[in-house]
């Protein structure tokens, strides 16, 4: 089993950024420990067995994460959920997109994903469509965008979720029935 | 409507908000009124209308995502219900840490506020410590402007506070009544306050932030810092009274000695806080260790945002805000409000200082200077357009609290961030690390308890580093403080060491753990001490360096030590003066890098490297080596040379196009084996690596002897090599060795591509999500040490591409602002695995991060140095 120590993330964040394979290495210990801490949370009350699924699907999003631009590198703690929460979104989208193309399933373990993907798919929600509209959306409001993607994609509550953009949790409704009546506007 | 502009997106949500407010039947004709005019608005927002309709279950989280029931809010003690006395009348509020009700006691006959914490939140055992906390330290604080609890009780295993009920609105609301701000459709509310930007209002609002300074004084009396201290945590109830309330993240001992066991109160890497109120340090820590000038700052924001009716920093996100609260200063209050009283401005940007020293040195302060303002005295603060006086006064002022605040642990925070001159940026990070070991030491724990290694080293850490800062002129409050912090370490030290003495059977007996005390009893037989010349402070004098032999040494045998500072940008050695011991004992040592040789006498010789910090113990048992002949079967002599490395880039290492010389070296043929590793551990009862014990016998590969042995420990490979007589190489031999002097592209010193010459490499790996893979990834993947000779080097040494990545012993150097910093838990490893690309060839490109990890692809092969005597 690899072994992560923890050491100051800002200064593995720095060092990621300029390249280094190792820091980004021990980084990825450290972001896959606090999202899968975070994904534990969500999963609170779920079967046991089902904790290795999200694990898989956050550990997708990490790897998405560590794969992506440089310049995406968060440059603190605080953008940490921010990235990874783009992240996750980035895979469930891509994963429906990869869904449409192949219609089996892929062999092998079924993923939480497959199970998050087809209850979308029950509830009428063109996943990949709709990430095209949050695209939308942020170009016009960043913050309610990551709002939304804070709530869907990763399963804050409400409350959590305005927490972490900082809004109050009135303002949040507020904004939460905004967004989703103009992106139900935009997926019909 | 184009996209990209917000200033038209939000007037079409404050139309749908408003549209939204109205019978269903009259919306489409409000907005069609309202956006008169602009036909592309009314159409975006009855398209948002339409949208509307229904949509109450669109874009529900997948449940898959969510618990089982945590989307409920709990027992929701809902309308009506009646428990405990109290009948639940209406929901106030909602926050991350609870649901606020507004609820009747039947005894009392007055209405109360019932705060419940949601039922999943209440199921983690975290926060449901973390709100019981905040109920009893809510209970212990008395003060007219804290809101007071009257009980505690608990629901179905859910837990409740009960307060007093504020009849009134926060502040946040305050703020938006004062800008004439609805929120989303709903009409302003009504201010209580006098109108914005009369002498009534200022008044007022000096007043409120008195007596929420006066709150918090209060508070850090009792050692609570708040921690998230907002407009919407600031109640106005009746006559303008203003309560301080949530204490949800309320931190206890950030202001006293019991900071070890304040771990863990916050979930590190969970964001707490609203951000626009968080402190230049809230922001900047990674571990929330932040004392109680981070609430003088947070009520400096407010009273910033009373006075001007904006936020002081905004931006396109949140980050963007959080990133301005670090970089960016305040706009001057006056320049948005021009009514805004020059000494209220003062005392408003003193507050919120960047830097925690230039503020007032706690919320007394901050209140005595608002009443000296409503008393029409000159306030304290100066001006800031001269920030040194004001900083100098705050400084003048501080000085006699430092004395009181000895024990307080400062959250000297770090980070990173903006461009700082190098020197500023180096003592940052020492700074950072300071308070990070500073902040996990156990300090009560720390005397009397000396089964536990942990805190010793913690505490020399912080003895290292501390020297460090001394060298680097630490502001003398920082120097204080840390050196009271240390002296009573030390004492501690003292007192543990002494008692290791008494409880030991024999002098001398008392294994390292006693160290400190016993120094002198050390010093006999073939025991070797050193000293650093640096002594003059006081923790140095517990430094030291002992060598001695361990038990396969024969008891005839006397082996003279040598050392030598290893140059770490090069790896050559500078020997120091010796190997007389009389002389050792004198000899300057400075902290770095060193390479010991215990020489026999009778051609055997054995060598390590160790790392000597600042006021470190370093203990080293050498072991008897066997014969040279036998140390060197199956090594290759590698002829020492004068060379220019070309490494992966300047950034990487200061050896880059370097002039190098390297002596000549052994250095083994091959990786070492699992079947070579089995006889260490046979011969020295060593545990197992990890990979074997996931590996039964019986579901090994046939080869699996001459498999590279994988998945252990720097301090594994560190053994293997002193028992078997050798040492790990430098990235300077291991590069020379693998590539020659002149920079070949490949080990096998040829053209051709590594799949031509059977490389193991490149193998393209799903990530490990269990022991299984873990193992499984290995038996696929790794190949025979001795294999694939075309891809040997011609002085015959394997697989110095691929198959097993090789760690060395040298310490990985990091540029930090131009200048060249040692990682002495960290070594570089090189040649690439069997997951490798060619690029990672040669070496320096990773970094072993984690003394203490395993990897299933990481291995080694050792070296051995040429002596005159064998």
């Amino acid at each position: 089993m690899q072994t992560f120590p923890d050491p100051p993330a800002d200064e593995l964040f720095d060092r990621a950024k300029s390249g280094d394979a190792g820091a980004a290495d021990t980084l990825f210990g450290v972001l896959y420990k606090d999202l899968r801490t975070t994904a534990q949370r969500l999963m609170r009350d779920q079967k046991k067995a089902h904790s290795l699924q999200v694990t898989a699907l956050v550990h997708e999003a990490v790897l998405k994460l560590l794969q992506g631009e440089r310049e995406r590198w968060p440059e603190s703690r605080q953008q940490l959920l921010y990235v990874a929460s783009r992240a996750m979104r980035q895979v469930l989208i891509d994963h429906a997109r990869a869904r449409a193309r192949d219609k089996r399933s892929p062999p092998g373990q079924r993923l939480l994903i497959d199970d998050v993907l087809d209850e979308i798919a029950q509830s009428a929600v063109d996943v990949v469509a709709l990430g095209e509209a949050l695209d939308r959306l942020e170009e016009r409001d960043p913050n309610l965008a990551h709002f939304v993607t804070l709530r869907y994609f990763v399963g804050l509550s409400t409350e959590q979720a305005a927490e972490q953009v900082g809004m109050s949790t009135r303002t949040a409704e507020r904004e939460w029935r905004a967004a989703r009546a103009w992106l139900r506007r935009q997926l019909s | 409507m184009s996209g990209g502009n917000s200033e038209r997106w939000e007037a079409a949500k404050r139309l749908f908000h408003r549209a939204a407010e109205l019978p269903l039947a009259e919306r489409a004709d409000f907005v069609r009124i309202q956006g008169s005019g602009d036909p592309e608005l009314v159409r975006e927002v009855l398209g948002m209308l339409e949208g509307d309709e229904g949509a109450e279950s669109f874009l529900l989280p997948p449940k898959a995502l969510l618990g089982a029931d945590s989307a409920t809010d709990g027992p929701s003690p809902g309308g009506g219900r009646s428990f405990d006395r109290l009948q639940v009348l209406a929901e106030l509020g909602r926050g991350a840490m609870g649901t606020v009700y507004r609820a009747r006691d039947l005894d009392l006959d007055r209405d109360v506020a019932l705060k419940v914490l949601p039922k999943a939140l209440a199921l983690d055992a975290d926060t449901a410590g973390r709100f019981a906390r905040e109920a009893r330290r809510m209970a212990q604080l008395r003060h007219p402007s804290i809101v007071s609890v009257h009980r505690v009780g608990s629901l179905d295993g859910v837990p409740y506070i009960v307060m007093d009920l504020v009849e009134g609105h926060d502040l946040g609301h305050e703020i938006d009544a004062q800008a004439g701000r609805g929120r989303g459709d709903t009409a302003p509310p009504r201010p209580m306050l006098a109108a914005h930007g009369t002498g009534e209002y200022f008044a007022a609002v000096a007043r409120i932030t008195a007596a929420i300074a006066d709150a918090l004084a209060h508070a850090h009396g009792a050692r609570i810092v708040h921690r998230d201290v907002k407009p919407g945590n600031i109640l106005l109830g009746p006559r303008n009274a203003a309560v301080l309330v949530d204490f949800g993240l309320a931190r206890e001992g950030a202001l006293g000695r019991d900071v070890g066991h304040g771990k863990g109160a916050s979930r590190p890497g969970t964001l707490l806080g609203t951000v626009h109120y968080m402190s230049p340090e809230q922001v900047r820590s990674s571990s929330h260790t932040v004392d109680h000038r981070t609430d003088v700052y947070s009520l400096g924001v407010v009273l910033y945002e009373l006075l001007t009716l904006k936020r002081p920093f905004h931006g396109a996100s949140e980050f963007d805000v959080l990133r301005r609260i670090v970089t960016d200063d305040p706009p001057s209050p006056r320049k948005l409000e021009p009514r805004v009283p020059r000494d209220l401005e003062a005392v408003c940007l003193v507050a919120m200082a960047k830097d925690p020293e230039g503020r007032y040195p706690n919320a007394a302060t901050l209140r005595d200077d608002l009443q000296r303002f409503l008393s029409h005295e000159g306030v304290r603060a100066t001006l800031p357009g001269v920030p040194q006086r004001a900083a100098a006064w705050v400084r003048r002022r501080r000085v006699p609290l430092l004395a009181a605040l000895a024990l307080a642990v400062v959250a000297l925070v770090a980070l990173a961030w903006a461009d700082r001159n190098a020197r500023e940026r180096q003592r940052e990070v020492w700074r950072a690390e300071l308070e990070r070991v500073g902040g996990s030491i156990d300090w009560p724990g720390l005397a009397g308890n000396f089964d536990s290694q942990e805190p010793e080293r913690d505490a020399i850490e912080l003895l290292s580093l501390l020297a460090r800062l001394e060298g680097d002129e630490p502001s003398a409050a920082e120097r204080r403080f840390w050196q009271g912090r240390v002296d009573q370490v030390r004492e501690d030290l003292v007192q543990v060491g002494a008692a290791a003495r008494r409880a030991a059977a024999q002098p001398g007996d008392v294994g390292t753990r006693g160290w400190w005390a016993v120094r002198s009893e050390r010093v006999y037989g073939r025991t070797l001490r050193l000293f650093p010349t640096e002594t003059r402070a006081a923790p140095m004098s517990v430094t030291a360096l002992v060598v001695r032999p361990g038990p396969s040494v024969p008891r005839n045998l006397r082996a003279r030590i040598h050392l030598a500072r290893v140059h770490e940008d090069s790896g050559r050695l500078t020997p120091l003066p010796g190997p007389s011991l009389a002389v050792l004992e004198d000899a300057t040592l400075q902290p770095g890098a060193y390479r010991i040789r215990a020489e026999f006498g009778n051609g055997r010789n054995v060598e390590l490297t160790r790392w000597i910090g600042f006021g470190e113990q370093v203990d080293v048992e050498y072991p008897y080596p066997p014969p040279v002949e036998e140390v060197v079967r199956g090594m290759v002599l590698i002829e020492g040379a004068t060379f220019t490395p070309d490494l992966a880039g300047e950034e990487q290492h200061p050896a880059h196009l370097a002039t190098l010389s390297v002596e000549s070296f052994y250095l083994d043929a091959t990786e070492v084996s699992n079947g070579a590793y089995r006889r260490f551990l046979e011969a020295t009862g060593h545990p197992e690596p990890r990979l074997w014990t996931l590996l039964p016998p019986d579901q090994r590969p046939p080869d699996w002897d001459r498999l590279p042995v994988a998945s252990i420990a720097l301090d594994d490979m560190e053994s293997y090599a002193l028992w078997a007589g050798k040492r790990l190489p430098t990235i300077f031999e291991w590069t020379l060795a693998a590539r020659g002097p002149n920079n070949a592209a490949w080990p096998w010193r040829t053209a051709a591509a590594p799949a031509e010459v059977g490389a193991v490499y490149g193998a393209v790996l799903q990530p490990v999500e269990s022991a299984r893979d873990y193992a499984s990834q290995y038996v696929a993947h790794a190949r025979p040490v001795d294999s694939a000779p075309l891809a040997a080097t011609p002085e015959g040494l394997f697989h110095m591409f691929g198959n097993a990545s090789e760690v060395t012993e040298t310490f990985q150097r990091t540029r930090r602002d131009g200048q060249w910093e040692t990682f002495p838990n960290q070594r570089y490893h090189a040649g690439g695995s069997w997951q490798a690309l060619p690029s990672d060839f040669p070496a320096f490109g990773t970094v072993l991060d984690d003394p203490r990890g395993v990897w299933n692809d990481r291995g080694f092969r050792c070296a051995r140095s040429v002596y005159a005597d064998g």
